[in-house]
Order: C-alpha cells, then sequence, then structure tokens
C-alpha cells in the first residue's frame, strides 16, 4: 500500500527556512511608535523594562506572528508539490494525464423511466453521468465516450474543442436500443487504452447486464460503475414474442399467438387490445403472476396484413407494452424463384418451404429463359442446362446438367452407386448438411472446367467425381450437383431442406426481414438497377440510402436507425426515379432480457474482476492527485486573514492622524 | 452630548466602548451644507443671558418704547413722554394713557476661536479635527447670528491677519463663510492671554471662546473671566475635545509601549498602555477640568464640554437654544 500522501519536490520543503526568518522579526525589539497627541500634561511616563533594552525579545505569541507563520508553511508545503490518491485528491489536480473510456449502455433497458416522470429515462440519467464523468478533464487527458447497444459507437476527444463537442454530442444521444453486449464493449475499451496514460474505465449502465469476470478482470483500468435508476420501480409487462402460423381449425386463416411476461414482485391483471389492419378485434383482459408469463392465442380473419398487439399498462418501460405482426409478403420481402423442370417434386417443395419464398415452375423446354429470369432472383434447372446464348444473368443452381459446347459440364464417365463427402471444409453450403447414410443412384461424373470448385464429391470404391460444386458464368455464379433430387434418399431426409436452403441463401441476397429487435441492424440489398431506397421510419422520418455505383450486384447496406417501435417502410427507386420495390418491416421492442429491469445484484463483483471496481463510483481510482492548489489556496486565505489583522491593528493606532496638520 | 463639567467623573473601567456612531462627515470644501443651514434657521436664540443692544435685531425685547408695533396701554405716569399720550383714549375715558410698542434688540456675538497646533489633531480619519469642528461650530454660529440680524465677529487666535467683523445683516453670510475656509492653521497660543486683550478692546457683549484649553489652567483663567465679568462681558466656553482625548482607552493599542509626541513643542514622552496608565491619565485630567468647571462656576458662566463627534446643530440648540423652541 503506498504512502497517504507523497511529496514529488521534497525540495520545496527548504522553503520552511522562512518561518525561522519570520521569528527572528518578530523577535526584533523594534522602536516605540510614535504617535502624535495634543497636549502631554496628563501622561505618565513609563520608560521600557530592563528586559526591554535588550536587541532580542521572546517570540511573541500574537495573532499575526501566527497567520504569518502559517502562510509561509503552506506555501513551503505546496512547493514540494504533495500528492495523494485519498480523499482529500478530490479538492485538488491530478498528477498524470489521464484515458477515461466511459462505457455508455444504450440497450432497450435503459429507456425505461419511473411512471411519475417519464420525461427521464434510465439513459438521460446515463448520459448526464457521462457528461459529469467529462467535467473531470483536464489539459493531457483524453477521454472516450462507448454508446452500447446492439452495435457499439465510439468517440474520443483529447482537447477543449472537442471535449465540448463531445460533451454536447453525449447530450444529444438517443438510445440505440437492443441488447448491449457489455463483454464485447469492455474488450474494446481495453484494446482503446492509450499506453502513456493512467487508465479509467466508467461502466454508465441501469445493471440489467451481465459480464464476464475474466473479461473485465483482463483490462488494465479500474473499472467504475455508476449505476442509473436506482431506486425507481423495476415492474414491467411485455410483449416479449408475437407469431402467427396456419389455424389447424379454419381453412386460409391464421392463428396468432403472443407471449405476455411480467416482469414484476406481484401478480397483475392487465388488459390488451388487438387490432387487425387497425380494426380492433378482441379486448380483454389477462392475469399474469409475479415473474411470470401467459401465452394467448387466437383466429385471426383470412386476410389480415397487420396486427398488432397493445397493453394498457402503466409501467417503467413503454415501448414493450406494443408488438406488431406484418403478415403479408412485400416485394422486398420475398425471394422470387423460377424453377425449370420436367419433375417437380421434392425440389420443389424444399423450395417452397423457405420463408419469403416463391416459386415459380416451368417446363424445361420454356424458351427465352434468359429474359424471363430477369424478374427472378434465382432460376433452377433440374436435369437440363440453359442454351450457350440463353444463359440467365441471375445465379443459377443446376441439377445434373447437360453438357455444354464450351466445355463446361463435360461427362467422362458415370459412378455406381457412390456416397457424398464434403471436400471444403467450412462451406457455407454444406453447413448442417450431414451425408451419412444418403445413397445415390448412378450419376455422371462430370470433368470440371477451369474456375469449377468442388465442394462435395461423390466417391465409389473404383473412383470419385464432383458431387457438387460452383463456378460462374461470367459474374453470374451458379452451383452445380450431380444427382436428381429423385434419384436419390436425400429428398427424405432432412439435411435436404438445408442443403437446398444454404445453396439458395448462397447464391440470392436475404429479404427483408419481417420482424426485427429494437435497435437491430437490417440488411438492405438493393436490386442491379436501384440507386436508392428510402426509409421511412414509424414517425415519419425518411432515410434515404444511396446505392454506390459499379460493376454488379451491389452489397447490402445496413440500416441502423432501428431505435423507436413500429412499421418500417422501405422503398427502392431506380436511377431514372421510378420505384422499382417496396417492402415493410416491423421493430419490436419486448425482449425476454431487455424488458426484465431488474439489476443484476452482482454487476458491481463481475466488473470487479476480483479487486478493482468500485461499485460506489468514488473518483479517486487510485490516481495521484496534486494537493499543492488546495495549499495555496489555503496560504492566500491565511494572508488575507493576516492582511486584514495588520489594517485592523494600524487603524487602531491612527497613524494616519499623524500627518494631519491643516484644521481644513 | 454635551458634557457640562458639573456631574461626576466618567467610569474608570478599562472596558471597551460601544461603538461609536459616525459623525455625517463634512463636505471637504464646504464648512455647512444646506440641510444644517435649515436646521439651523429654526433655532431659536435664547437671550436671557446675554446683553442685547440696539434694535435692528430680530430678537424680541422685554423693554417697551417707541415702535410701530402696538403693544399696549398704560396709565399716564409724572416723566412719561406725552408725545406717546393717546389723545382718543382721552376723548373716550377722560384719563390719560399712554400708547406702548413692542421693540426688538439685537445681540453682540465674539467669538475667540482657537487655531494652535493642539487644535490640529484627531485620533481617528473619521472625525474632523477640533480645529475644523471649532471653524464649523463657529460658522454655525456666525450663520445663526447674522441670520438674525445680529453683530457677529470673529478673532482666530494663533492666526495673523485681519479678524472678520463686526458685521451685521444676512448679506454678510457668505464673506463669513469665506473667510472662516480660508483660515491657515494656526502658531501655539495662550487663549487666557487673547482673552485678556480681547475684553480690554472691544464692546463687551457676547463672548464665546472655542479652544481645547489643553494649555490653559484654572488659576490665570479665573483672573481673566473676573476682569470680563466686571466689563459687562457674558463670556462663555466652548471646550473642544477629541474623543481620544477624553479616554485615550481606544486608541492605544493594550500592553504597546508608544512614544507620544506633543502637538506644537513636538516633546516626546514614552508610555505603555496598560490599565494604570489610562487610569491615570483619566484621573488628572478630571481634576484639571474639574478645576476649570469650578472656575466657570464662580463666576456664573458656562463650560460646555464638546467633544467632536458631536453633531453641530445638537450643540447649538443644547447650548444656546430655547429650550423646546426649535422652530420646524
Amino acid at each position: 500500500m503506498s504512502a497517504p500522501v507523497s511529496l514529488l519536490a521534497p525540495i520545496g520543503l527548504l522553503a520552511a527556512m522562512s518561518l525561522a526568518v519570520i521569528v527572528l522579526l518578530h523577535m526584533r525589539r523594534q522602536t516605540p511608535p510614535a504617535r502624535a497627541f495634543p497636549s502631554l500634561r496628563f501622561w505618565t511616563p513609563s520608560p521600557p523594562e530592563t528586559s526591554e533594552r535588550t536587541r532580542l525579545r521572546r517570540p511573541p505569541l500574537s495573532a499575526l506572528l501566527i497567520a504569518q507563520l502559517l502562510a509561509a508553511l503552506l506555501i513551503a508545503l505546496a512547493l514540494a508539490r504533495p500528492a495523494t490518491d485519498g480523499v482529500l485528491g478530490f479538492f485538488s489536480s491530478r498528477t498524470t494525464p489521464l484515458h477515461q473510456v466511459i462505457v455508455l449502455d444504450g440497450s432497450t433497458s435503459m429507456l425505461a423511466a419511473d411512471p411519475s416522470d417519464r420525461e427521464r429515462t434510465r439513459f438521460t440519467e446515463a448520459t448526464d453521468a457521462a457528461v459529469k464523468a467529462l467535467d473531470d478533464w483536464q489539459p493531457g487527458d483524453v477521454a472516450t465516450v462507448m454508446l452500447v447497444g446492439t452495435g457499439d459507437q465510439t468517440w474520443s476527444a483529447s482537447d477543449r474543442q472537442q471535449i465540448g463537442d463531445l460533451r454536447t454530442r453525449v447530450e444529444r444521444l438517443r438510445p440505440p436500443g437492443g441488447q448491449a453486449n457489455l463483454n464485447d464493449a469492455l474488450r474494446l475499451a481495453g484494446d482503446i487504452l492509450l499506453p502513456d496514460r493512467e487508465h479509467k474505465v466508467i461502466v454508465v449502465t441501469d445493471g440489467a447486464q451481465t459480464v464476464d469476470p475474466a473479461v473485465a478482470g483482463a483490462i488494465d483500468a479500474p473499472i467504475t460503475l455508476r449505476q442509473v435508476g436506482q431506486g425507481a420501480t423495476t415492474d414491467n409487462l411485455a410483449i416479449t414474442s408475437i407469431a402467427a402460423r396456419p389455424s389447424a381449425s379454419r381453412n386460409w386463416s391464421l392463428r396468432l399467438a403472443f407471449t405476455l411476461s411480467h416482469f414484476g414482485s406481484e401478480a397483475t391483471t392487465v388488459p390488451y387490445t388487438v387490432t387487425a389492419d387497425g380494426i380492433e378485434l378482441v379486448t380483454d383482459a389477462v392475469t399474469v403472476g409475479a415473474q411470470d408469463q401467459r401465452q394467448i392465442e387466437l383466429d385471426l380473419p383470412a386476410g389480415t396484413n397487420e396486427v398488432a398487439v397493445s397493453l394498457r399498462a402503466d409501467d417503467a418501460l413503454v415501448v414493450d407494452n406494443r408488438a406488431i405482426l406484418r403478415l403479408a409478403s412485400d416485394d422486398l420481402a420475398q425471394r422470387q424463384i423460377l424453377l425449370l423442370s420436367d419433375n417437380p417434386g421434392a425440389l420443389q417443395h424444399a423450395l417452397e418451404t423457405m420463408p419469403g419464398a416463391r416459386v415459380d415452375v416451368m417446363p424445361g423446354a420454356t424458351p427465352g429463359i434468359k429474359a424471363l429470369s430477369a424478374a427472378y432472383d434465382l432460376v433452377v434447372f433440374e436435369g437440363i442446362s440453359p442454351t450457350e446464348n440463353d444463359i440467365p444473368d441471375v445465379p443459377m443452381i443446376l441439377l445434373q446438367p447437360q453438357p455444354l459446347s464450351d466445355g463446361r459440364f463435360a461427362i467422362d464417365g458415370s459412378l455406381s452407386a457412390p456416397h457424398g463427402e464434403p471436400t471444403a471444409a467450412g462451406d457455407p453450403v454444406l453447413r448442417d448438411v450431414d451425408f451419412s447414410g444418403v445413397t445415390f443412384d448412378t450419376m455422371p461424373r462430370y470433368a470440371l472446367a477451369q474456375g469449377e470448385q468442388q465442394i462435395a464429391a461423390a466417391r465409389e470404391e473404383d473412383g470419385e467425381g464432383p458431387l457438387i460444386w460452383r463456378g460462374t458464368f461470367g459474374q453470374t455464379p451458379y452451383l452445380g450437383l450431380a444427382f436428381l433430387a429423385d434419384a436419390s434418399n436425400l429428398p427424405n431426409r432432412v439435411a435436404f431442406p438445408i442443403l437446398v436452403a444454404n445453396m439458395v441463401n448462397a447464391l440470392t441476397t436475404t429479404p427483408l426481414p419481417a420482424s426485427v429487435s429494437l435497435g437491430a441492424t437490417v440488411p438492405l440489398t438493393p436490386a442491379g438497377d436501384v440507386s436508392r431506397m428510402a426509409v421511412t421510419l414509424p414517425g415519419g422520418r425518411v432515410v434515404t440510402l444511396e446505392v454506390p455505383s459499379g460493376e454488379g450486384r451491389a452489397a447490402a447496406l445496413p440500416f441502423t436507425e432501428t431505435n423507436e417501435p413500429g412499421v418500417y417502410s422501405v422503398v427502392e427507386t431506380r436511377a431514372n426515379g421510378d420505384d422499382a420495390a417496396s417492402g415493410v418491416f416491423v421493430v419490436n421492442a419486448g425482449d425476454r432480457q431487455e424488458s426484465n429491469l431488474a439489476p443484476n445484484p452482482d454487476l458491481a463483483s463481475l466488473l470487479a474482476g476480483g479487486s478493482q471496481a468500485d461499485a460506489g463510483g468514488a473518483a479517486s481510482d487510485g490516481v495521484l492527485q496534486e494537493l499543492w492548489p488546495l495549499l495555496v489556496g489555503a496560504a492566500i486565505a491565511v494572508a488575507g486573514a493576516e492582511w486584514l489583522l495588520r489594517m485592523r491593528q494600524d487603524r487602531r493606532r491612527g497613524a494616519a492622524s499623524v500627518a494631519r496638520r491643516a484644521p481644513s | 452630548m454635551i458634557t457640562r463639567m458639573r456631574g461626576l467623573p466618567r467610569s474608570l473601567r478599562w472596558t471597551p466602548r460601544a461603538p461609536r456612531p459616525a459623525a455625517p462627515a463634512p463636505a471637504p470644501e464646504a464648512l455647512l451644507d444646506e440641510a444644517l443651514l435649515g436646521r439651523l434657521r429654526a433655532i431659536q436664540i435664547d437671550l436671557r443671558n446675554l446683553p442685547t443692544h440696539g434694535l435692528a435685531g430680530e430678537h424680541r425685547s422685554r423693554q417697551r418704547g417707541p415702535s410701530p408695533e402696538f403693544s399696549d396701554f398704560r396709565p399716564y405716569s409724572i416723566g412719561d413722554d406725552f408725545r406717546r399720550i393717546d389723545w382718543n383714549a382721552y376723548a373716550r375715558f377722560d384719563e390719560l394713557f399712554i400708547r406702548e410698542s413692542e421693540t426688538t434688540t439685537e445681540i453682540d456675538v465674539h467669538v475667540l476661536l482657537d487655531l494652535g497646533p493642539t487644535m490640529a489633531w484627531t485620533s481617528d480619519d473619521r472625525l474632523p479635527t477640533k480645529g475644523r469642528y471649532g471653524l464649523r461650530l463657529t460658522a454655525a454660529l456666525g450663520y445663526l447670528s447674522l441670520w438674525h440680524l445680529d453683530r457677529f465677529s470673529v478673532r482666530p487666535l494663533g492666526v495673523g491677519g485681519p479678524m472678520f467683523g463686526p458685521i451685521q445683516g444676512r448679506s454678510a453670510i457668505l464673506p463669513m463663510l469665506h473667510y472662516l475656509q480660508r483660515l491657515p492653521a494656526g502658531e501655539p497660543v495662550d487663549p487666557v492671554a487673547a482673552l485678556t486683550q480681547y475684553i480690554w478692546h472691544r464692546r463687551p457683549g457676547s463672548l464665546l471662546v472655542i479652544s481645547d484649553f489643553v494649555h490653559t489652567d484654572p488659576a490665570p483663567l479665573e483672573a481673566v473671566l473676573r476682569t470680563a465679568r466686571g466689563r459687562g462681558w457674558r463670556v462663555r466656553l466652548l471646550h473642544i475635545q477629541d474623543p481620544a482625548e477624553a479616554d485615550p482607552g481606544e486608541w492605544l493599542v493594550r500592553d504597546e509601549v508608544t512614544e507620544l509626541v506633543e502637538s506644537g513643542s513636538k516633546a516626546r514622552l514614552t508610555v505603555r498602555a496598560n490599565p494604570r496608565t489610562r487610569q491615570a491619565y483619566l484621573a488628572d485630567r478630571q481634576a484639571w477640568l474639574d478645576g476649570l468647571g469650578a472656575v466657570a462656576t464662580q463666576h456664573g458662566i458656562l463650560h460646555d464640554v464638546i467633544t467632536t463627534d458631536e453633531a453641530i446643530d445638537d450643540v447649538i440648540i443644547a447650548t444656546f437654544g430655547v429650550p423646546g423652541a426649535v422652530r420646524r
């Protein structure tokens, strides 16, 4: 343990010699002060005593001497630059520059507020605490603010101007929502700490989090927990799931199921309302026990596009009291697949079971495939191949394709009853696909052309050939399969729909999701000729994303502004101004973890990582603070008191009247 | 407050006194301000012990005489001026009546003002010096006299040059104030000697001696007061003192050795400010004041001890005003 106070410049204590000088000056025998008086006739002379005739006298214990000694002592101490990490450091300045990382929890639970003051959310308290922490900045310090939600954002400042800007930015921050991964945030904080400074990490959260103590312990900085929302109610009701499936009792209708969770200490009865396309369907009440949940199911009318469930609860977190389910499929929420087959069966069924997939089946001899495929995201050839001048410009899956004149799909033999084996480990096409027990009938042995890559092999005792491979027609990718679906027992296994889904996902973009959680990043994948995507938020604000121009298919644009629950509509616009496609997705706030507002009582000890955390939020944190400003301030105060004392004595002596001679 | 030195001496306790109320600070260039002038005009002078002369003043006289202001009738007696017989009354009552009229009178006011070095001293910058205070008191008395058409004259002691007055009339107020304002500091002077010289060269009237009398002993004062009384002067001693002269307890720093320098002579004396020194000082001074007071009482004159922290108009009212007769 270090000493409570350290002297950074002990030589400064030499100034304490001035104390002896002051005492000597006070011991000097002084000539009595002369003062004028009108007449001496009534005064009795009283000459100095014998002891007063020496040059020095005993030090007079006057208030003046004590004040002067005290002021000199304080200045001598200040020159020695004492520093401490104790409580006195609160009044003084630091000795070394500090890099302070403020981790700001922006998860959905931070939107909670006490019902008596809805404006002051936990996030508002958190930003106030962050701004207060920024106020400790001194020249040479670096401050970093990390906003942690579903995604992390980081800002740093190292001079006064930047600190002012950062403070303004923090004051205007809106919580991103979602789930905050404090482990990732702390790892990042540990990585960005500058090596030449003292370190300090402040975690500002409502405590509804958990942390790996190993991660916290690995950070080379004390971690301070500033918990917000303490004392406010944590009782909360939320719709934590909502889904629909075909009704077993009624044809052409759907059955809605939603879960109502209660994170409170006592059972409560809450009214709820279900609306379908804006028309009230059901209004009822349900009793939910403490820390319990209830699932409610009801049939929806046929043709319902959108269903919403609302709770009438005056609880801490309002945003999770409503959930929306989008049932209609929009353009952007679908995958358009063209299946060219004379014998569609298991393959068609596997394609149609994919969420958002719309499959059109046409005969294998359909002409003009290239033109026809422009309206599709994927073309699947089963047992046939496109003619060389009619190759689609969209991704393709080819099952047992016929050889082409350019040498592609050439056959150099056959394989009898082979079995399948993955050859490209980790390829997403084969993820979760298990070939064990899968048998194939006799299949052609393809000779792969240059540029084609084998993914799985078909092996038999005498040889092997490619089972699944990938290649490209120019810029257009495709996947080839050496077998037909009905010439194998694979369609009878669970591996088949998984394999089909993996292939479709590998070749096409992800469609617009029907529902995401608050704060989630939504990938928006524009079509090839789309130049702009406009997203209309629930509040009416429109966010426009420009699609970068370039060859080939555009990459997905991340859309991150999903921090308010509700319906988001997306419109794709072509370069000529025409709308290409539109879609809708829904953001719901209800979540089993984030709707539970109760703080984690172990968070402080978890952050401690064993020893270092300061759950009380004290400011010292082991950083040495210089005490000289405090001492200089005290010396100035004592010197001021000494001056007043001196003035008072001078006034009493009335020295000024000596000079007065004239009557007017 | 005026201390008439006929009472008991002050307490000799060494306890600090209550904070003294700050005296109104005089304007540096003006001896009297407008507010003080207004209050002075409202004061009615007590004439009971003052010799009066002439008819020019504004003061109502007990005497009756020829004047347009009718006062009363009285039966004719032998020796009366028959020109004052009211013949109309005789025709009506067949008896002779004398018509009496009211007369006014004036006062001769003389001021001897000590401006010696001992008067140029104050213990506190917030208070005027004794000399300055004496000038203000003289200016107030002069204003009062001239406003009531009395005859007024000033002889500054220790200062060369002509005296002011005697002069009469309100038009002399401004010259009087200018005269006083320009008076320089004076040389050491004995007020008794100056008084002796003055009473032999002037017509007797009301004589006000303004001084701190620090070098005046009771014996020579008694002699000159007796002479003045015999000549018909009504003398009044206005004894100016500084609060620190009355009690230097607060002025000196306790237990500190101080070298006192006497004003004028520059004589030096080392004293230690302790209760014993203070007690001795107060006792000696009180004995001296008692001696001056006894001399004054012996000749029926007033010895007013005035401290420089007192308001001028309060001093005028207490010293010269008719009790309860201040006109507002």
